[in-house]
């Protein structure tokens, strides 16, 4: 049924004010329709829709009140309600029952009895035959005729013909016009959140022109820096509505990045787009076809609720409550309703049911996203999905790298000129020039200890034959006369084309023994100590590593991925001295094979051993053994694990069998860590550590570069060789060390303290240019040996280390690669929506219980049933749902977005629950005035600033504040609008307003979040341990002076100054902020740093000025105010001033430590007696409830 | 304007304040009504037949709150739910017939096996006005006033981890949006001092692992705000803000607050807008304040015996016992709801060590608060609150050896304790299983000791109701039932 338009002004008459129930309402006199949606419906909804209504779960008697059909209908010879006979309706012998047992609402509902007022209305509405009707914003708004008016001459705009008509039917005369002064800063604050310049103000107030004040108000909507101001200005009710915050919220309270989508608002607003637009990008940006980064970014509004990374949630209950904030902030903000009422049952008194509801959610349920998110160090990070959102300089900067990197890529890969010979060149001289020579030896004896034969090859090599045992050892015996020896080398062999004797041909070298005899004691061996080991090829799934060779006595070896790579493999170790005379020996290698791998055997080795120069070895490499962990070890204090030992400080091997724990705490190796990437560690106040051996051919000095979650000790053979004791998160290169390593093994053990939360360490190690690239040590073994597979890397290797015009392209390729990483650094990211390619089964939550889906009760993507469906042809996704909204057949939209705009100017609406539409919701002051804005806002392109201007330029916008004592008892909240509101000015702009006449207001568009003044300590008292945002600094240079819209919001810790004038938490959408006054908020005016501060700006600017001390106590007044000082106000002002200026003067010390608040520099030349005198008056002044509200 | 007529129209708004007073509960305070004169606070005041409270209810037993919330969840195990029957079982695991299937947190959800972790704290009997209680070694002091306590057993929650679990304590529902308890009690009994907040919050930062505070669990939801907790802290300005700037003495504030007072009056001739005055009324309790609060932190005036009762850390300030003095202290004043909060007692490794420093910060100034309250005549109308978030598991999260072991959240079964306020002292209530896994006898909810405790506070549960968006809320939800049991 349409919104019957008749009769309305009939209601308006004079009539008794009644405390009905929802909203204060007039009850129609005399013989005036009583109307079931306006006067009888809220009665019956506060007093009996509970359990008479829809909720059939509460449902007594099987009685709907709010359904005629059930109502009317014949009960067995009587009905609830009989239409014009109020006598014979059950209803009304029910709420009028003498008997209290009898009487409706019963006592145990708590609920109060009707009062006769009530009762006459419901009486009336019976006897009037029981007309139901919809509730008024469930059907689409029309656009109403204008109203007839009287006084012709007052109304402006078309909107003021609906204000003025209703008040000459309650026969009230508008007031007359603000002042013009106090127009002027009214309209400045209201559209940009900023008053007036003095020189702004004169300008206005000296303008004559009949539309001098429209054309300040196009400018403020129009030009800069109005323009952005007004945008800024608009964000903040936005973001309180869709729960903008920079942290997630929950647990950790970590940082999170959103704030692009928070200048994707103010762009928008900024530039006027269109509210459907408006609507639909940040409900559906993702979907659009071909989106932007822009509309992307905007489905960012969807991704701002409450985020948790408690480590023992549950991901799948989390899934469910980030898709129900989603649904019920949509629904709040677009449909001002509140719709999350019916999660866990049908709503109570609006038509809304629990299908409805998931119905609803299940636009929001399929989100990839993983619902439980792991704790990071970095407090930019945006979660996952998420998009990286470059400038446009940053985008171009992007593809100029990129560009330039694959150039230089091709370039590389061509063959440069005379490449062929120097690496020819090269091969042949480094032998020579590390005097490297490959002794002559011939075999004297060769067996195995498993009973396998060893047969020599035409090649000089041994093949192993016959008996195949689980573990074995090849002992090898070879006659030399060389003197000097050093290197030995193994060469494994395919036969023919398996390295091992084991199926899969792979190969685990458990150990490598050299020892020597003269011929004539053969027994009398000497043992050669081993120092170093390299090979061609190591396996890397496991602990495999070569130098496992060097300890022979273990179980753990060199693998050779044989099972899955062919071709020979070579190994190369290092004596710790030289051997060899000159004279005959009989050097012995044993090679053993006692791996839990059974058979893992070479078929056929060759050995060969080498002479080195001392000076050459300084030419080989550090090998570095696999990275090991233990711990985590917990203390219980946070001091004492730098004081406690737990065992491997002082070991100066690497045992892997050595248990340091009542545990099993055992040295494991670390998979999967690279060099220079931190490695996440147990969270907790514990100890863990890391170990490596690093086996120099040559005394060496490294440096190493560190990081550490968060305090670090570091052992070198059982000593300590550094310290760091601190709080921190870990990065790459925090902490260098420089170690002296000796010849041999050299084990480095690494103490990682973490004081709570997650650890970390991260660990590079950079060797000098002396020594060889490692893959270019396979030049050193003869050519003959070495494959075509290793030619090919030892020659890419030679290329890329020796090469010079290789090296430049590469030096010039990683100029740019570190340019690019740098630059996709800066690249800010936002959280976007993303939907998963098959959407998540939705089910009825039975009570809203994440667990308990009710299997009988599946839904599909639907709108409320009460509220239309889909269009025809909509995709059934989040921009079906937007193209529904912005859809004519929508009754909410317009009338709610059009209400929130007359709030944002009037300071309330005309629904004044701007966030409750339905049906126990306020009935809306000016019923046909909202539908004809939501008309014309639909209608004019969904032009959202034509709207905000027009309400500005209304003469109902231009009326005087004053209180008016004709109207204290009849109207005493202004709902009439007989005048303009006056209002304490929201939390921003107060801040704002202090800076702006301050002279310290730093206007910077968009940007990451600022840090601005906050006591110390705050975040650290509630923060964990393991949060990135535990402590809070005020930012570099002027960021502490940035619009206050762009203050970090922190919301385990709202910014204090901000949250003591109703800012929300923003942890939920907060429609409407409420407006409070208390002690707290006169302690910031006073005592912030802020606002003490911005005294002292605004009396340094205000001495710096012109005139006498009147004038200048004047000025300040007015910048403050937008009037000159009246009354005894300038003779107080001056007193006070000169109260302070004896007082200071008394005491100059004094005022120098006032004048020390705040970092802003303070004017040299000033006396400061003088300007600390100034600073008391303009903090009084600051304080003065006529700053911190507009008229 | 004339006089008569400006007359008149104060007239009319004072009426409008009786009515709101009436509203809202006859102990709303002045200041705090002043500050209810926002619009939209006053649009959400007398409108709905089950807000309207003209007075508590019924006569309270309780006047005021001192809730200590031991933030973590401490064990149950460890300290008051003896179970020496556990002894003979170290290792074992816990039988399928007493876990039932139950929901795990993410952090044993992957453990192998359940082996039961008997405490390794010796228990003594301590007397109470029953039969005694066996209460840990950890907790001397509070088992030696075990007369004045009221222990629940029983207790039992909905959620099993701490952010959601210590929202649910504070608020009454899991999830951020809900107003926390005290100030859902400043909003129904307003405040009886005029130069403090009707609600206060004591942070202690603790021993071992700790979890994270939200300034949600003291916020006022979609109340007012000015009936969220104020925090007094152990910094130099205690409530933030108070401190007027370096070289600003009292006497300036008092002279600047003078020509902010004239020219506001001028502004009310100017304006006739009763929100004038009313901001002035909170300038000068903020100024009171100011006088107020360094008085009531200045623990100069303590008997040097007394804060020696409170053990050796009363006079560290920001400590859990200089804590416990200043709740005394605000109790005295009236201050309507004294939170406490003790961080670091979620010991998932390592409890025996990590416990037993917690508990030392705790026992003896917490046995010292009842006491020192009982001795003034200040327990007879102070409900005194002791619990954690929930409970902890009997089974060891980690290793487990004689010596070591640690626990993980249980919802299931934990120990709460009572005292003053008209509660039964010196009794236990409620029961559980061998292994205090599961309740067998009395279960107590949430929402049962939320309603208890508004009982108690001469509030019904089912009646301290806001419409907020359309909806009657309350701290209670839909559910809630008084433990009249343990009544007195």
């Amino acid at each position: 049924m349409p919104f019957p338009r008749s009769g309305l002004a009939l209601l308006l008459g004079a009539g008794s004010t009644l405390a009905a129930t929802g909203a204060s309402r007039e009850v129609p006199a005399g013989n005036a329709a009583v109307r079931y949606d306006r006067d009888v419906r809220p009665i019956l909804a506060d007093r009996c829709f509970t359990c008479h209504g829809l909720d059939a779960k509460q449902r007594q008697a099987e009685l709907r009140l709010d359904d005629p059909a059930s109502a009317l209908a014949d009960r067995g010879g009587y009905a609830a309600i009989v239409p014009g006979q109020h006598a014979q309706s059950a209803l009304w012998e029910r709420l009028t029952a003498a008997d209290p047992d009898e009487r409706m609402p019963p006592a145990s509902s708590h609920k109060r009895a009707l009062s006769s007022a009530e009762l006459e209305l419901v009486r009336r509405w019976i006897d009037a035959g029981a007309q139901y009707e919809p509730h008024w914003s469930f059907v689409p708004p029309t656009r109403p005729p204008l109203p007839a008016v009287r006084d012709a001459a007052w109304p402006r705009d078309e909107l003021d013909r609906f204000v003025l008509a209703d008040l000459e039917a309650r026969g009230v005369a508008p007031s007359p016009d603000a002042e013009p002064a106090q127009l002027c800063r009214r309209v400045f604050l209201d559209l940009t959140g900023l008053p007036p310049t003095p020189e702004e103000l004169a300008s206005f107030v000296a303008d004559v022109r009949a539309d001098a004040y429209e054309e300040l108000v196009d400018r403020l909507l129009t030009e800069e820096p109005y323009r952005t101001r007004h945008a800024e200005r608009l964000a903040t009710p936005w973001l309180d509505g869709a729960r903008y915050a920079d942290t997630i919220g929950i647990h950790t309270d970590n940082g999170r990045s959103l704030w692009p989508w928070r200048d994707w608002v103010l762009g928008a607003l900024r530039d006027n787009m269109p509210f459907d637009r408006f609507l639909t990008e940040q409900l559906a940006g993702d979907l659009l076809p071909d989106a932007t980064l822009a509309q992307r970014v905007a489905s960012g509004f969807n991704r701002s609720h409450v985020l948790t990374d408690e480590g023992g949630a549950i991901a799948a209950e989390y899934l469910v409550e980030y898709a129900v904030d989603r649904a019920a902030t949509t629904s709040s903000v677009f449909l001002g309703l509140t719709l999350g009422c019916a999660r866990c049952h049908d709503h109570k008194f609006d038509p809304l049911t629990q299908e409805d509801f998931y119905s609803f959610y299940s636009f929001f349920s399929s989100v990839d996203e993983p619902g439980l998110y792991d704790q990071r160090p970095d407090p930019r990070r945006a979660f996952e999905p998420f998009l990286a959102v470059p400038s446009a300089a940053q985008a171009a900067e992007r593809t100029r790298l990129t560009g330039e990197i694959a150039e230089l890529e091709l370039e590389r890969e061509r063959p440069a000129p005379g490449e062929a010979e120097a690496f020819a060149d090269f091969t042949r001289s480094i032998a020579p020039a590390l005097g490297l020579t490959w002794a002559e030896t011939s075999l004297v004896e060769a067996r195995s200890s498993g009973g396998a034969t060893l047969t020599p090859q035409p090649d000089g090599s041994l093949r192993a034959e016959g008996a195949n045992p689980d573990q074995d050892e090849h002992v090898v015996t070879l006659r030399t006369a060389a003197r000097g020896l050093r290197l030995l080398h193994v060469l494994g062999l395919p036969d023919p084309d398996k390295l091992g004797r084991y199926e899969n041909g792979n190969v685990v070298l458990t150990g490598v023994e050299l020892s020597w005899a003269r011929p004539a004691t053969p027994e009398a061996r000497t043992p050669v100590p081993l120092a170093w080991a390299w090979a061609d090829v190591e396996q890397q799934n496991g602990d495999y590593g070569v130098l496992n060779v060097l300890e022979a006595g273990d179980r753990f070896g060199w693998a050779v991925d044989g099972h899955q790579r062919g071709g020979p493999r070579q190994l190369l170790v290092l004596t710790e001295e030289p051997f060899g005379t000159g004279e005959e020996l009989l050097v012995t290698v044993a090679l053993s094979y006692r791996s839990e791998h059974a058979r893992h055997v070479f078929r056929r080795t060759k050995l060969a051993l080498a002479t080195l120069d001392a000076a050459a070895l300084d030419a080989l490499p550090i090998t570095a053994s696999n990275a090991y962990r233990l711990g985590p070890f917990p203390s219980q204090t946070r001091l004492e694990p730098y004081t406690r030992d737990f065992g491997p400080e002082a070991h100066t091997r690497l045992d892997r069998g050595f248990n340091f724990g009542n545990g099993n705490q055992y040295w494991a190796r670390v998979s999967n860590w690279e060099d220079g990437r931190p490695l996440v560690l147990p969270e907790g106040v514990n100890v863990s550590y890391t170990a490596r051996v690093l086996h120099a051919p040559s005394a060496r000095r490294l440096t190493l570069a560190l990081g550490s979650d968060d305090g670090l000790v570091v052992y070198q053979a059982g000593r300590e060789v550094f310290r760091r004791e601190i709080d921190r998160g870990v990065l790459p290169d925090q902490d260098r060390v420089t170690v002296e390593l000796r010849p041999g093994a050299n084990t480095l053990v690494f103490k990682i303290v973490n004081t709570g939360g997650q650890a970390g360490f991260a660990y590079a190690a950079r060797e000098g240019e002396l020594a060889l690239d490692p893959e270019v040590l396979a030049a050193l073994l003869p050519a003959a040996t070495r494959g075509s597979a290793l030619d090919a890397r030892l020659r890419a290797a030679w290329r890329t280390a020796i090469s010079p015009e290789y090296r430049r392209l590469a030096l010039a390729i990683g100029d740019r690669q570190r340019e690019l990483a740098a630059l996709e650094a800066s690249i800010p990211a936002t959280m976007v929506m993303k939907e998963l390619a098959t959407p998540r089964e939705t089910h009825v939550l039975d009570r809203g219980r994440y667990d308990h889906p009710d299997k009988a009760r599946p839904v599909a993507r639907a709108v409320p049933a009460a509220l239309g469906r889909l269009p025809d042809g909509a995709p059934r996704d989040r921009r079906g749902l937007a193209q529904w909204l912005v859809s004519p057949a929508n009754p909410l939209v317009a009338r709610v977005a059009a209400n929130r705009t007359w709030e944002t100017l009037f300071g309330a609406g005309i629904v004044r629950s701007s966030e409750d539409f339905g049906l126990q919701g306020e009935w809306p002051s000016h019923p046909e005035l909202l539908d004809w804005l939501a008309v014309e806002l639909r209608e004019s392109g969904w032009d959202l600033r034509a709207l905000v201007r027009r309400i500005a330029t209304s003469r109902t916008y231009r009326q005087s504040s004053r209180a008016r004592e004709d109207l204290a008892e009849r109207d005493p909240d202004n709902r009439w609008l007989a005048r303009f509101p006056r209002q304490r000015l929201g939390a921003e702009a107060i801040r704002d307003q202090a800076l702006f006449v301050s002279g310290l207001l730093v206007e910077r568009f968009g940007g990451p979040p600022v840090k601005t003044y906050e006591p110390a300590g705050l975040w650290e008292e509630v923060a964990m341990l393991a949060s990135n945002t535990r402590s809070h600094a005020p930012g570099p240079g002027d960021e502490v002076w940035r619009r206050s819209l762009y203050t970090y919001w922190k919301r385990a810790s709202p910014p204090s100054a901000l949250f003591a004038f109703d800012a929300p938490t923003r942890e939920s959408c907060t429609i409407r902020r409420s407006t409070t006054n208390t002690p707290l908020q006169a302690l910031v005016l006073w005592n912030d740093e802020q606002f003490v501060e911005a005294a002292r700006k605004l009396a340094e600017r205000t001495l710096a000025g012109r005139g006498d001390e009147s004038a200048r106590l004047a000025e300040l007044f007015q910048r403050c105010t937008a009037r000159t000082p009246g009354g005894q106000e300038l003779e107080r002002l001056r007193a006070t001033l000169e109260r302070f200026r004896a007082r200071y003067q008394a005491e100059p010390a004094a005022a120098e430590r006032l004048l020390a608040v705040g970092r802003a520099p303070r004017a040299p030349e000033l006396d400061a007696p003088e300007l600390a005198a100034w600073t008391m008056v303009a903090n009084a002044v600051l304080s003065l409830d006529a700053t911190i509200t507009r008229n | 304007m004339h006089p008569f007529a400006a007359h008149r129209l104060g007239l009319t708004r004072r009426r409008f304040f009786a009515d709101t007073a009436r509203t809202l509960g006859a102990g709303l305070g002045l200041a705090a009504l002043d500050s209810l004169l926002g619009p939209h606070a006053r649009a959400g005041a007398g409108d709905s037949s089950s807000t309207a409270l003209g007075a508590p209810h019924f006569a309270p037993r309780a006047k005021r709150v001192i809730y200590m919330h031991m933030e973590g969840a401490p064990s149950q195990l460890d300290l008051f739910d003896h179970k020496p029957g556990l002894r003979e079982r170290f290792d074992e695991d816990l039988p399928d017939s007493i876990r039932q299937g139950q929901r795990l947190t993410g952090m044993t959800s992957g453990q192998a096996r359940f082996p039961v972790a008997p405490s390794m704290f010796r228990f003594s009997r301590y007397p109470n006005r029953e039969d005694g209680i066996w209460v840990s070694e950890l907790m001397p002091h509070v088992g030696g006033a075990a007369s004045e306590l009221c222990f629940i057993h029983s207790m039992h929650t909905e959620a099993i981890n701490h952010e959601p679990g210590i929202t649910f304590f504070q608020t009454g529902h899991q999830q951020p949006g809900r107003p926390s308890f005290g100030s859902w009690l400043s909003y129904g009994l307003g405040s009886s001092n005029r130069d403090l907040p009707a609600f206060v919050v004591l942070i202690t930062q603790g021993q071992g692992n700790m979890q994270a505070l939200s300034s949600r669990f003291w916020g006022s939801g979609f109340l007012p705000s000015q009936h969220q907790g104020c925090r007094l802290r152990a910094a130099a300005s205690p409530v933030l803000y108070l401190n007027d700037p370096p070289g600003v003495a009292r006497e300036d504030r008092r002279a600047m607050l003078d020509l902010v007072t004239a020219l506001d009056e001028e502004e009310y001739a100017r304006t006739l807008d009763p929100e004038v005055r009313a901001r002035l009324a909170q300038y000068e309790m903020a100024h009171r304040m100011q006088m107020s609060v360094p008085e009531l932190t200045d623990f100069a005036d303590e008997d040097p015996r007394t804060l020696d009762e409170y053990g050796p850390e009363a006079r560290k300030p920001g400590s859990f016992a200089a804590n416990c003095v200043l709740a005394r202290r605000l109790a005295e004043r009236g201050v309507r709801f004294i939170q406490l909060y003790l961080r670091g007692w979620d010991q998932h490794g390592n409890l025996p060590r990590e416990i037993r420093l917690q508990s030392k910060a705790f026992d003896q100034p917490a046995a010292a608060l009842v006491r020192d309250l009982a001795r003034r005549g200040l327990l007879d109308d102070t409900l005194v609150i002791w619990a954690g978030e929930f409970g902890r598991t009997v089974y060891s999260q980690g290793a487990l050896t004689a010596t070591d072991y640690g626990r993980d959240h249980h919802p299931r079964c934990f120990t709460v304790w009572l005292a003053g306020g008209g509660v039964k002292p010196g009794i236990r209530f409620g029961r559980t299983d061998d292994f205090s896994y599961n309740i067998v006898e009395n279960p107590v909810g949430v929402h049962d000791l939320h309603a208890t405790l508004l009982h108690q506070l001469g509030l019904d549960h089912e009646r301290l109701v806001h419409r907020h968006e359309g909806r009657d809320y309350r701290l209670t939800d839909v559910s809630g039932r008084v433990v009249r049991e343990i009544l007195a």
